[in-house]
């Protein structure tokens, strides 16, 4: 079993530079978990913890039934993929992938069969007797994967992988790794700043800032219902809208002020709504939540505006708007007409927004 | 004058028995050391060594960890038991052997594994050595108690961040480039092809960064590499039965050959002279401290 569970862990560096305050964090076994979030937030520092490269300052860390906090990073059953991929210049495809082993004493047809095993699942098969340096930024990321294969780990930490490659290459690295787990059924601890990355990989998402966890959860858990303006700003791109709005009561509900107009809020609101009235809060509503007409009047709950910027991406249009000293972006359909000049007619749609506290930046409603 | 690159010696006079236990400082001492050249210790109970690095790099072992000290640079070790200093370049340190429980009590909170490091810490280790060797000079023997008054105060230093007005070692800080190359050699030695790699890394010519590497850190970036090579070989050759070959490899030397002969050449003995020489207690605590992990 390699589940790994963290209690009341914290990490501390000389001169009392708290990293990671207090964490508590349990990894099922055989999940694929992300951990996400600006740099400096600490996720790192977590998977080295998990590694053993970083000593735990204070709490436990347990990878099954077993606490680790003083055991070996290499009695520790786990294997790590690193963003500089860390290959022996000198050594073949082959011997890189194999050196794990030939240090435990593997015999020598059991090491060649995992690696042609490993290399057959990586199409690396053809490239066993090439030196790193003949490989292209994929291929050895892909080599990395393999010598972590190999080891049969119960555990994959992989820090950053695909940092150092395109995006092109990126996006087939993500499947790739995907399939991995799949193939492996292991337990895997993935660290990222990208949040592509996280919404298309994991069975859950981490999101860390200052070293404390802010929502632990699916991503489409996340996505849709984000637990603080933090997560809400850092999951989904383009990045969710933000503005101020005031709680306004409208007939048996409520509505947002926002930008010259009202906004009626869904009736499932009413009761988290309520002791808002009357104060500001901040409205966040993703740009694929906002319907953008490029003709007719805006009506009670429209906003009209002009567009400052129109990207066309092919499939969609990306509009760029200012409205009352808010900018918004919004998602529109490529058949949409009006550039940059032109006017737009925006309306919300009320059951996709999400309402914030100001102060203290919580989740109200969604 | 005290020239505070030629070796001296202090050796104060016993302290006041009010104080004896609490705070002592037993010797203070400037130490050029050759290229390879090497100095042990030994910090027992109730006994910490601060190492400070004036000109050159050095690294400090001990059986729980390894330390490289640029100029500047500072590294406490409490009861770490044998410790080594190794020059990697041509350097000048200064190191102060304090006894008594403060030492320990001050330093517990920044210590990991026997040791805190104080990345600007040797301005206040130089203002010590030197204020002792010149009282020395002028009233030897020098009173027990009044040095470990200048103990404290190069403690509290350390701790607090330099005198105000104190004089700045030469070439302490290190430009953003060498830091990036350090930071990158540190992390990444074994698997580095070479200079052209770090500086195609760093975006720099590899002239323009073997020049400003060397001009800051006294020694060469290739050297460098090489050295951390062999400082993390002698910690595998410390763990239990590794093959040389292993090692060589496993530090980044492209065979066991050249990696024995880049040995002899910093260690004056062979890769097997050396782990013949390391006692057996010593080998397991070794081995958990193997960084890299695949």
């Amino acid at each position: 079993m390699a589940s790994i569970t963290f209690k009341h862990v914290n990490k501390t560096y000389p001169g009392n530079v708290t990293v990671v305050p207090d964490l508590n964090l349990e990894i099922q076994d055989k999940e694929f978990v992300i951990l996400v979030g600006p740099s400096g937030c600490g996720k790192s520092t977590t998977l080295r913890m998990i590694a053993g490269l970083e000593d735990i300052t204070g709490g436990e860390l347990y990878i099954g039934d077993r606490l680790v906090n003083d055991v070996a990073p290499k009695d520790r059953d786990i294997a790590m993929v690193f963003q500089n991929y860390a290959l022996y210049p000198h050594m073949t495809v082959y011997k890189n992938i194999a050196f794990g082993l030939i240090q435990k004493k593997v015999p020598k047809d059991e090491i060649d069969r995992r690696v042609h095993e490993a290399a057959r699942a990586l199409d690396l098969e053809h490239l066993l007797n090439r030196k790193p340096k003949a490989l292209s930024g994929g291929q050895r990321q892909r080599v990395s994967l393999g010598r972590a294969m190999v080891r049969n780990p119960s555990v994959f930490l992989l820090d950053e992988p695909l940092s150092n490659l395109d995006a092109k290459l990126r996006t087939a690295m993500r499947a790739e790794i995907s399939r991995l787990h799949k193939r492996l059924q292991t337990t895997f601890v993935y660290v990222t700043h990208d949040q592509t990355e996280a919404m298309t990989m994991g069975d859950r998402i981490v999101v860390m800032k200052d070293g404390v966890i802010q929502q632990n959860d699916a991503p489409q858990v996340l996505y849709d219902y984000p637990c603080n303006l933090f997560v809400a700003g850092f999951i989904g791109s383009p990045q969710m809208n933000f503005l101020d709005a005031v709680i306004v009561k409208q007939g048996e509900g409520y509505a947002a002020q926002v930008c010259g107009t009202a906004v009626a809020l869904p009736q499932r609101m009413n009761e988290a709504v309520a002791p808002y009235e009357g104060k500001t809060v901040v409205l966040g509503i993703r740009p694929e939540d906002i319907i953008a007409a490029d003709s007719g009047e805006a009506g009670p709950g429209s906003i009209a505006t002009t567009v400052e910027i129109a990207e066309l991406m092919g499939a969609e249009i990306s509009l760029h708007v200012e409205c009352q000293g808010n900018r918004l972006v919004i998602r529109t359909e490529p058949t949409f007409k009006g550039r940059e000049g032109d006017p737009a007619v925006l309306t919300f749609k009320s059951e996709k927004i999400h309402l914030f506290d100001k102060e203290t930046e919580q989740a109200i409603a969604h | 004058m005290i020239d505070p690159a030629k070796a001296c010696e202090v050796r104060p006079t016993a302290p006041d028995p009010a104080v004896d236990g609490l705070l002592t400082l037993s010797s203070a001492r400037i130490l050029p050391l050759p290229s390879g050249g090497m100095y042990s210790g030994y910090a027992g109970d109730l006994s910490c060594w601060v190492v400070a690095v004036m000109e050159g790099a050095v690294t400090a072992v001990s059986h729980a960890r390894s330390d490289v000290l640029a100029p500047g640079q500072a590294l406490a070790l409490w009861q770490c038991g044998t410790f080594t200093v190794q020059s990697v370049g041509d350097s000048v340190c200064m190191l102060v052997q304090l006894g008594g429980e403060l030492p320990g009590r001050l330093l517990e909170r920044r210590m990991t594994d026997g040791a805190a490091f104080f990345p600007r810490g040797g301005a206040a280790v130089r203002e010590a050595v030197l204020s002792l060797a010149v009282l020395e000079e002028e009233s030897a023997p020098l009173n027990g108690t009044t040095a470990g008054a200048y103990a404290y105060t190069m403690l509290s230093h350390l701790l607090l961040g330099p005198a105000s007005g104190g004089e700045e070692p030469a070439g302490q800080a290190l430009t953003p480039l060498v830091e990036a190359a350090v930071g990158i050699i540190q992390a990444e030695f074994p698997f580095l092809e070479g200079l052209d790699e770090l500086a195609e890394r760093l975006e720099v010519s590899k002239a323009h960064l073997i020049r400003t590497f060397t001009r800051q850190t006294g020694v060469s970036p290739g050297r460098y590499i090489t050295h951390l090579r062999l400082e993390y070989a002698k910690l595998l050759l410390r763990g239990e039965d590794p093959s040389i070959t292993y090692v060589a490899e496993a530090s980044g030397f492209a065979n066991a050959n050249y990696f024995a002969k880049a040995f002899r050449r910093e260690t004056g003995m062979s890769p097997s002279e050396y782990m013949e020489s390391i006692p057996q207690q010593d080998r397991k605590a070794a081995s958990k401290r193997e960084p890299f992990l695949w």
